[in-house]
């Protein structure tokens, strides 16, 4: 599956006075809460430094989900705030593969809607990006074995 | 999709399934997800518009 980097718009600074935009490695993915129900989409960013799949809460919440009844994790972000996600097992889809993940729904998650870590989302999908040709090829691993 | 997103910022939005339309924007995710079943549009995308002052700066984990 390829996708394109999105363009996000950003400002000039002193650093980069010529910037208008940032292309920045999102793809749309579905998330429900049961195999059969309806996914609801969102850009997602795949992190790669991230090592978890973190959603914002309110996701969560809209496709059904109690946030605050599963087992939490901190986390530290790139600024050293710390973050409290709560773990759930849901489905992802990912271009018309769907995979059962086990996602962490968090309010104060940055950027929003959510990142694509490790664990949830890189054990399962092979991911290559080019930044050149702003393209990101993401290809479902064929055994569903999962490493922990 | 910079110059679509670029009056948005700060905003969650509901884009369409191509991408090359915002069919609802609003301060919540509750809040744009209500207009768009409202409206009866199908298979929305959402997002959130970064702050453009600032990259993406993403590394939970």
């Amino acid at each position: 599956m390829k996708f394109k980097f999105a363009k996000f718009p950003r400002l000039p600074s002193a650093a980069f006075p010529d910037i208008k935009a940032s292309p920045v490695p999102v793809i749309t993915v579905g998330l429900s809460a049961a195999k059969k129900a309806e996914p609801l989409y969102v850009l997602a960013l795949i992190d790669s430094g991230a090592a978890d799949t973190i959603f914002h809460g309110d996701i969560g919440r809209h496709i059904g989900l109690r946030i605050e009844d599963g087992p939490s994790a901190e986390h530290r972000g790139v600024g050293g705030q710390v973050i409290l996600s709560y773990f759930h097992p849901i489905h992802l889809v990912v271009g018309g593969h769907a995979v059962p993940i086990y996602a962490g729904f968090c309010d104060q998650v940055e950027p929003k809607p959510g990142l694509l870590g490790m664990r949830g989302f890189s054990e399962h999908f092979k991911v290559a990006f080019d930044y050149r040709k702003e393209s990101i090829e993401v290809t479902p691993y064929p055994s569903r074995q999962i490493l922990h | 999709m910079a110059e679509l997103l670029r009056p948005y910022a700060q905003k969650w939005v509901a884009l369409s399934w191509e991408k090359d339309r915002v069919l609802a924007s609003g301060a919540s995710l509750p809040e744009v997800a209500a207009t768009v079943k409202r409206k009866g549009y199908p298979k929305p995308v959402f997002a959130f518009v970064s702050d453009p002052r600032y990259g993406l700066l993403p590394g939970m984990g």
